[in-house]
């Protein structure tokens, strides 16, 4: 008799404890889940790292054949990243000449690259891997997206050097865009260093201000419209005593490192 | 061995051309690359005889002058009168060391870029601002130079011995 009473106490015990869960565990399980997932699930990452110990491995020669095999994908990979860095350069290079083709249609253009600069060359000039062979003469204008550097000095058979703006041997007829004054410009020693050049053979009464930004005139050597640069400021020659502005010219021609050349253009004198 | 030793030269020409003037792989001091065929040249002319150093003078001269201004002139009549007379120095005159081949050097270097501003640019300021870091930093590899040469001329010889 008092067995039977023990071993119901006991049953009526476990199914009240069982009661209890199911009524804290209804709805939603988040009670479950908190208690089991504290215990339980520390437990299971431990085994299944034990487990994966004695997952079944590869051999020595199948994982050389496999090592060779990624390194052989790995060295494709590799070599076709390297192709696609050398097309989005070129691409990004060449974009930047699509914008001066759509200004000027009249261009016939040549891309050309800085490969030398001579250390005595005092202002800026280089000398680019074009020549003869492509079509190029001397006296060809070099630009870049940004505006005009320079011009072709001497040619050899797959050179040519150019001379920049800076330099005292340019004499390039420009105008202002916005008061429409003529001049010529031609660089300095003394403003050279800076990256600047000027304007000179501008009238006494000239309107040329601050900040007006300088082209082209179109003299036939050079194509018309061509940006050259901004005025920086306004001074007097200290030879001639005329009026002279100092431009600063929109492309850094010390930085070049590709270039285009212009080869032939609508009103070009032969 | 002379034709080694010529090879040598040879070699050393286009390598001093193409370091000093392709962009970015001779280091610019205040924004100046020393011309390295000036020292190279003369440090020719510390240990060869008056003929040879003449020829390899011209030869110098001419690199430099094709790499400036794409015609033969200023640094080729500069470099042979240059070589000659410091040749005809250092076997005559002076015991040939490295400090005699610097100071020699310092003066014909001093000189011809000078000549060269006067010519070229004309301007005193561009001559303090630019012309002097170039006549210290083309001046400065003399003795490197000068080290080269004088183990070439020494493997070559003993060759022939």
């Amino acid at each position: 008799m008092k067995k039977r009473k023990k071993r119901f106490r006991t049953l009526a015990a476990v199914a009240g404890i069982l009661l209890v869960l199911v009524l804290l565990t209804a709805g939603n399980g988040y009670v479950y889940d908190l208690v089991t997932g504290s215990v339980l699930t520390p437990l299971m990452q431990t085994a299944a790292q034990l487990g994966n110990s004695f997952a079944p491995q590869k051999s020595m020669e199948e994982l050389k054949q496999e090592n060779s095999r990624l390194q052989a994908e790995n060295n494709r990979l590799n070599d076709l990243l390297a192709d696609y860095d050398d097309i989005k350069e070129a691409n990004q290079e060449l974009s930047k000449f699509f914008d001066i083709k759509q200004e000027h249609q009249d261009f016939v253009l040549a891309t050309a690259s800085v490969i030398a600069r001579d250390p005595n060359e005092n202002f800026g000039g280089f000398t680019l891997d074009r020549g003869s062979v492509d079509g190029i003469a001397p006296n060809m204008p070099v630009l870049t997206e940004k505006g005009l550097v320079g011009w072709v000095n001497s040619v050899n058979v797959h050179t040519c050097k150019v001379t920049t703006l800076l330099s005292p041997e340019a004499g390039i007829a420009a105008a202002d865009k916005a008061c429409k004054e003529n001049g010529v410009i031609t660089g300095s020693a003394a403003l050279a260093d800076s990256g600047l050049t000027c304007l000179t053979n501008i009238r006494q009464s000239s309107k040329i201000a601050v900040n007006d930004i300088l082209v082209t005139a179109g003299s036939g050597v050079y194509p018309a419209n061509v940006k050259i640069g901004a005025v920086r400021y306004l001074t007097v020659d200290s030879y001639t005593g005329m009026p002279m502005a100092v431009v600063e010219p929109f492309e850094d021609a010390q930085e070049v490192s590709s270039v285009v050349i212009v080869k032939r253009f609508t009103g070009e004198k032969q | 061995m002379k034709l080694i030793r010529y090879t040598a030269y040879a070699a050393e020409i286009l390598l001093a051309l193409t370091i000093q003037s392709v962009p970015y792989l001779l280091p610019t001091v205040f924004g100046e690359k020393a011309l390295l065929l000036l020292p190279l040249a003369l440090s020719f002319a510390v240990w060869e005889e008056e003929l040879p150093s003449a020829v390899l003078g011209a030869v110098c001269g001419m690199a430099a002058d094709l790499s400036f201004s794409g015609r033969v002139g200023f640094f080729s009549i500069f470099f042979v009168i240059a070589c000659y007379i410091l040749s005809r120095l250092m076997a005559d005159y002076i015991k040939t060391t490295c400090l005699t081949a610097v100071l020699a050097a310092a003066a014909v270097i001093v000189l011809v870029l000078s000549v060269h501003c006067i010519i070229f640019v004309g301007d005193t300021g561009f001559f303090v601002r630019h012309y002097a870091v170039r006549i210290l930093y083309t001046l400065a590899v003399m003795p490197l130079f000068y080290g080269l040469n004088k183990a070439v001329m020494a493997r070559t010889k003993r060759s022939m011995v």
